[in-house]
């Protein structure tokens, strides 16, 4: 539990991700390219459906960059205003860059272009306007984490009692991108992370768990605690599960005596480390 | 993948996990050569475990799918489960 936290706590800004959105593959590895020169970590995507779809499961990202003519067979398609608009509404925190080599900046409506921190279309093409819109970029990028961080430190100080606000800035101003593997596969298969407490405690110990939805169920599991998993019908049920599952390996604490290692070890230190914070609370 | 709650029952049994129980749970941990190694947990309801669940139990045991699909019909005895996981451990 303490990778997502200990991430906010350190002082330092971690790789801000960006979302990269653009149709064309060349065109997609190069941006890719010009982010990670500047320090971030890419996700890219060559559609608005993969876009939403990156937006939602996951949470660390801290810039989108679109390419606007995202459609090029429609003429004068301009479906990446529309993904600006998306995540106006949706993720009203993370800044959108938006280009194109279709549209030329005047090309495009004010109500479009102020959906953008900003824009750049055809006609800035020669490497040092490249490369000035892409410091512009990993400028932004690394900015919006930092804020994320700075308020999700605010939060851990004084924790609201809705704590659904608490989760996403947690996990967003923590770097995922440091944890590729798992969690980037986790992602992509539609799971959430969300925060959820201990509900005896009065000074709960956030802990962050993965969540999917399935057709008929579904899952929990606690993050980093790959055993700590379990299934309701409803998201709510779920959550009694895992509740019921963390009180049952805390009675288990007590009782066990044999020495624990490994897997074991691990689980076990955490759940201590969890309750002895749910004793303080209680307390 | 799916396991029956009689399945995972019979597991525990098999690998002597000296199992806890709670409203929706039975937990317990694999212990090898005297050291409690892999937590592990099934729900007890009717329902038994599938998808996700199953493959987490599973995994939870250090098993590879097919290894799990005998200890689940029986054909693996506690010896041989336990000289697989002793050698997943040591890597």
């Amino acid at each position: 539990m303490t990778d997502v936290l200990g991430a906010v706590e350190s002082k330092s800004v971690s790789e801000p991700v960006v979302l990269i959105v653009e149709d064309l593959a060349n065109q997609r590895m190069e941006k890719a390219r010009e982010m990670v020169e500047r320090g971030c970590v890419p996700i890219a995507v060559e559609g608005t459906d993969a876009a939403a779809r990156e937006l939602t499961a996951s949470p660390g990202i801290d810039l989108v960059l679109t390419d606007i003519h995202l459609v090029p067979r429609r003429s004068g398609d301009k479906s990446g205003v529309e993904l600006a608009r998306f995540v106006r509404t949706d993720h009203p925190d993370i800044p959108i860059v938006g280009y194109s080599a279709y549209f030329a900046e005047d090309e495009l409506p004010d109500e479009d272009l102020e959906l953008f921190d900003f824009a750049y279309g055809k006609g800035q093409s020669t490497f040092s306007e490249i490369e000035g819109n892409m410091d512009r970029c990993g400028e932004l990028a690394f900015k919006s984490r930092l804020q994320r961080k700075n308020r999700a430190e605010e939060l851990l100080a004084d924790p609201p009692r809705d704590q659904s606000e608490l989760v996403l800035e947690i996990v967003r101003s923590a770097s995922l991108a440091e944890v590729e593997g798992v969690e980037q596969i986790l992602h992509k298969a539609g799971f959430r992370l969300k925060l959820v407490t201990i509900p005896s405690s009065a000074n709960p110990k956030p802990l962050i768990v993965w969540v999917r939805e399935q057709d008929n169920c579904v899952d929990v599991e606690v993050y980093g605690h790959s055993g700590l998993y379990v299934t309701g019908e409803s998201e709510e049920e779920a959550f009694a599960h895992l509740i019921d599952l963390i009180q049952l390996y805390w009675q288990d604490l007590d009782a066990r005596d044999e020495e624990l290692s490994g897997p074991a070890k691990k689980l076990y230190d955490f759940l201590a480390d969890l309750r002895l914070a749910d004793d303080q609370g209680s307390s | 993948m799916e396991v029956s709650t009689r399945e995972a029952e019979r597991i525990f049994v098999k690998l002597e996990v000296n199992p806890r129980h709670s409203t929706h749970h039975v937990a317990g941990v694999v212990v090898v050569d005297g050291v409690g190694h892999l937590p592990v947990h099934y729900s007890h309801g009717r329902k038994g475990l599938h998808g996700r669940a199953a493959q987490s139990f599973r995994k939870s045991l250090r098993l590879e799918p097919k290894e799990f699909a005998v200890l689940k019909r029986c054909k693996m005895s506690r010896d041989e489960y336990f000289d697989i996981v002793r050698g997943r451990l040591a890597s």
